[in-house]
């Protein structure tokens, strides 16, 4: 058996040029599968680390009410200091021995704060973080109480009577589970767990193309790896061991570039925690990738190599006189398309559950039929490919080089599938997974122009100094209103309490000037896409002996900046009415609008500073949530590192063809085939598959789509609706591969004394 | 028909040609003889317009072709000249009738004429029952009588072939060198055929022969 091995290694080392090339081209398709798999299994230890540091600080709420014996209230604000998002936890009720989330010390008193490393650097250092945290740093978060070492994370103490936090249950302790979002809508947190949504992105974006550029690596100058096994047949050589040396030479090249994977990794994670990938960054500690992991990857990697390497030279093995002599190869069976089909069976069934299953197990029907699909798309393409070419060559009135290229598919099916198999698999996942990204997207939108350019935010509650310091502010306005509740007719209704100058400010009033203060009016208003409030036909009848006979002055409003609930009154009883009967109700909710960001985050500092438990909704920069972050961050990275690999692999591929048929259109050429010609149907070759790939790929990610639209419960419709960049996507890979099939071809059209020679 | 004047080509340090003059007449039949690593295939590919000369001249019809571009070149091959390589070099995945149609397709013939064309020239060489195999599926004289169909079946005004029995036994050769001089003659058709065989040169209205890249008698 040594000798089958050794001529295997001598095999793998030392084959001319193009074996050298085949070499490093495999090798390094290894070494770069590898580090992508290690890098993956890596994200997937660091976001269940993350997720479970997120739970355990996630407070649980008393289902009630303020007991005496939990007196602790919680807010938690979500604000941005410039891109980066910032989580203020605003905290009352602070007893000794009291829960307390992890990583923290003691939570702060009124006028304190505990902040992270990150943001305590940031308040030394930069001006918006240290005007919206006044209060006196008492301490600093441990690692165990945050998600990555650059999160901008704070406790602040308030008051036991602040406003704000009045409406707040009771926290009992913390470690509540996450709730995950999808697009502004909530899922199941068994669905859709970040650590699940990672290895769903790795095995989708990973493995899948992955899978299809090791498998391009290992099939390299597959003619003159086929021939060179016919001959050492046709010399003797057993099936057996020409099977032997054959994995020999696939598998040292293998282990050689999976060696050089697992040294780029060990030399590149020590010094990763610096790095960030989007937003998503992590301790060295979450890094970790077990001994068992490695050694299963390794394995894996190159056994997938070396079984691919040597199922490829079957027909070499078994048939080497029909491979010198370069016979057909068998047509493709029918059997390959089945994968493709029952994947995408089983994702329609997770969609429409007819089995009545459970959310989990549609859930994991889904990813089942999401992979399968993936890995049945290639699969499929050979026989898929070979009808096609049949078709064309019974049409029988297509021109030569489309029959040149339709002969070539059916006598090698094989061949020009997987040469287009990556870029078909690429539109695969870059269409599920670019719909992922734009619904995550969605959840986070940042900043949305208002019609007249302003921005318009709201704050709840009302401080007298706030609003003061606020309308200083160049290019602030602030704008308060009362809201009192009503009963008019049995309905219940709102009664806007302000004065006229406000109300003037907030909406455009008709007839214009009709507002006076101290009187009182029926308000009328055509909210377009709102429900209007009820109308004051009848006396309004509110709390405190509120009585509001029916009114016969009506005012007609559009919204100008008053948004929110403030738009729904049904009446407007201006400060100084007699209605009020002396009453002065507080301003309840505050109207902030900026004539630009700058004024914005001015407005955002002072908030915070000066009532850190008040929320400035609206359109600030704050993305909500720790989930959507990171899985928008997975599912980028993922997208690119399959991007990356799938165009690798076709570019692999092309040149690989170019060189294996270089000898074919030289012969040709000799006879006085045009190089348009020659090129021409090197396009048609590689063009049809493609084409029928793409398409294939293009209509099974709208099925898996559609079906993760419907499990989730989002509208399908809008998740279709984003599939049309994906379609473009499809157009534009048909142009990039025809291209780079077409390129290599014709610039090597020119016959040499060389290729001569070895005719 | 057919004229080089003082063709010389060099690959890298080693002379291939050196000062070759050769005139070859309409209808003529002309085998070149010499050793391996003569310059005799060397020189065929000069003629034929797929290599171009360092140095000198080559004409067909008075028409000049060192100078031509290389669509040019390969547009000349297509309608004035035809080939029998030593391996046959059909297009393996074509079958041996759509072999023997190709260059009439390339040449823009209607489908049904080159396939009635192809069948008569594969009838006289007695291939028509094994039309429909493609290359790899019939032995070597097969693929070479269908090689040779392949290089008539355009009524070339040259068929240049390169050791077109050097891998045949001396039957099939037989075989395939009266296909080629046979149909050649027929058609006026000038033949120029590198060969070390004399069996092969025996069929030829002339001999040249080569020696270290020059022409020795």
């Amino acid at each position: 058996m040594s000798r089958w091995i050794r001529l295997g290694i001598r095999l793998s080392l030392g084959s001319g040029r193009a074996g050298a090339l085949r070499t490093v081209l495999m090798s390094s398709g290894a070494a770069l599968g590898v580090l992508i798999v290690l890098s993956c299994l890596s994200a997937v230890s660091v976001a269940t680390a993350q997720q479970q540091r997120a739970q355990a600080r996630t407070p649980q709420y008393a289902e009630e009410g303020v007991p005496a014996s939990a007196p602790l209230r919680i807010i938690e604000i979500d604000d941005a200091i410039g891109d980066r998002p910032l989580r203020r936890t605003a905290v009352a009720g602070v007893v000794p021995g009291g829960p307390r989330p992890p990583g923290v010390a003691a939570l702060p008193q009124p006028g304190e704060a505990v902040v992270s490393p990150a943001l305590a650097d940031l308040i030394r250092t930069d001006t918006r973080a240290r005007e919206r945290f006044p209060q006196r740093v008492v301490g600093t978060i441990g690692d165990i109480g945050l998600i990555a070492p650059d999160e901008l994370w704070a406790y602040v103490g308030v008051r036991a009577n602040d406003p704000h936090l009045r409406q707040q249950h009771a926290v009992l302790g913390f470690g509540a589970p996450l709730r995950a979002g999808f697009g502004s809508q909530l899922a199941s947190p068994d669905v859709f767990t970040p650590a699940r949504i990672t290895a769903v992105a790795f095995a989708l974006f990973a493995l899948v193309p992955l899978g299809v550029f090791l498998a391009t690596c290992a099939r390299l100058s597959a003619s003159t790896r086929d021939r060179k096994i016919a001959a050492l047949r046709l010399l003797g050589v057993s099936a057996r061991q020409a099977a032997l040396v054959n994995a020999v030479e696939t598998g040292v090249v293998a282990i050689g570039g999976a060696l050089l994977g697992v040294a780029a990794y060990a030399a590149l994670a020590p010094l990763s925690p610096g790095w960030r990938i989007g937003r998503l960054h992590w301790f060295a500690a979450d890094l970790t990738v077990p001994a068992a992991w490695l050694a299963a990857v390794l394995l894996t990697t190159v056994g997938y190599a070396v079984t691919v390497g040597v199922l490829a030279t079957r027909s070499a093995r078994v048939a080497p006189l029909a491979v010198r002599r370069g016979a057909p190869a068998r047509r493709p069976g029918w059997w390959r398309t089945l994968p493709l089909l029952g994947g995408l069976v089983a994702a329609a069934l997770a969609g429409i559950d007819p089995l009545r299953l459970d959310t989990t197990d549609r859930g994991y029907l889904l990813v089942t039929g999401l992979l399968v699909s993936g890995l049945g798309v290639p699969l499929a393409l050979p026989a898929l490919s070979y009808a096609l070419a049949g078709l064309i060559r019974r049409v029988g009135r297509a021109p030569v080089w489309l029959e040149l290229a339709a002969a070539r598919i059916r006598h090698t099916p094989a061949v020009a599938p997987r040469l287009v198999a990556s870029l078909a698999v690429s539109l695969y996942v870059v269409g599920v997974g670019s719909v992922g990204v734009a619904a995550m997207a969605n959840d986070t939108a940042l900043m949305q122009s208002s019609g007249d350019q302003r921005l318009v935010y709201q704050t709840s509650g009302y401080d007298r100094g706030l609003t003061a310091e606020l309308r200083r502010v160049p290019g602030i306005e602030a704008l308060g209103v009362a809201v009192l509740e009503v009963t008019i007719a049995g309905e219940p209704a709102y009664a806007l309490v302000a004065e006229c100058a406000e109300v003037n400010r907030m909406f455009v009033v008709t007839p214009a000037k009709s507002c006076v203060d101290g009187g009182a009016y029926r308000l009328a208003h055509d909210l377009i896409g709102q429900p209007n409030a009820p109308a004051a036909d009848a006396p309004a009848v509110g709390a405190d002996g509120l009585d509001v006979p029916v009114l016969s002055r009506t005012l007609r409003v559009e919204e100008r900046h008053g948004a929110g609930t403030a738009a729904f009154g049904s009446l407007l009883l201006t400060r100084g009415s007699p209605l009020l009967g002396g009453r002065n109700p507080e301003v309840d909710l505050m109207t902030v609008v900026a004539q630009n960001p700058v004024a914005a985050e001015r407005a955002a500092r002072l908030v915070a500073a000066r009532t850190p438990a008040n929320l400035l909704s609206g359109h600030y920069a704050a993305r909500q949530g720790f989930d959507s972050d990171l899985l928008l961050t997975i599912l980028t990275a993922g997208l690119t590192v399959s991007f990356i690999l799938c165009v690798g692999a076709f570019a692999v591929a092309a040149v690989d063809r170019t060189m294996e048929r270089r000898r074919d259109s030289a012969s040709l050429s000799v006879v006085g085939v045009s190089p348009r010609l020659v090129t021409a149907s090197e396009v048609g070759f590689g063009g049809l598959p493609l084409a029928i790939g793409l398409v294939t790929a293009g209509l099974s990610a709208v099925v898996i789509t559609a079906s993760l639209a419907r499990l989730l419960g989002v509208d399908a419709g809008v998740v279709l609706n984003r599939f049309a960049s994906t379609l473009w996507l499809g157009a534009g890979a048909l142009v990039v591969g025809l291209a780079l099939i077409a390129v290599p071809a014709g610039v090597t059209q020119r016959i040499t004394a060389e290729q001569l020679r070895r005719q | 028909m057919l004229q080089a004047k003082n063709l010389n080509l060099r690959f890298g340090r080693t002379v291939a040609l050196d000062r070759v003059d050769i005139e070859i007449e309409a209808g003529e039949i002309v085998a070149v003889m010499g050793p391996s690593g003569s310059g005799k295939s060397t020189l065929l590919h000069l003629l034929a317009g797929i290599l171009r000369p360092d140095q000198g001249e080559i004409y067909f019809d008075g028409r000049q072709v060192h100078s031509l571009p290389d669509a040019t070149r390969s547009r000349l091959r297509l309608t004035s000249f035809g080939f029998v390589l030593q391996f046959g070099d059909l297009v393996p995945e074509l079958t041996l009738r759509e072999n023997v149609e190709l260059p009439l397709r390339l040449l823009n013939v209607r489908r049904s004429e080159a396939r009635r064309q192809a069948a008569s020239l594969l009838r006289q060489l007695d291939a028509l029952e094994f039309a429909d195999r493609r290359p790899g599926q019939v032995s070597g004289g097969q693929a070479q009588r269908v090689a040779v169909a392949r290089a008539l079946v355009h009524r070339p005004a040259v068929v240049f072939a390169d050791e077109p029995t050097g891998a045949l036994d001396s039957v099939n050769g037989e075989l395939v060198l009266d296909a080629l001089t046979g149909l050649a003659r027929q058609q006026g058709s000038t033949v120029v055929v590198v060969t070390h065989e004399a069996r092969v040169a025996a069929y030829a209205d002339r001999t040249v022969l080569m020696r270290d890249g020059r022409l020795v008698g």
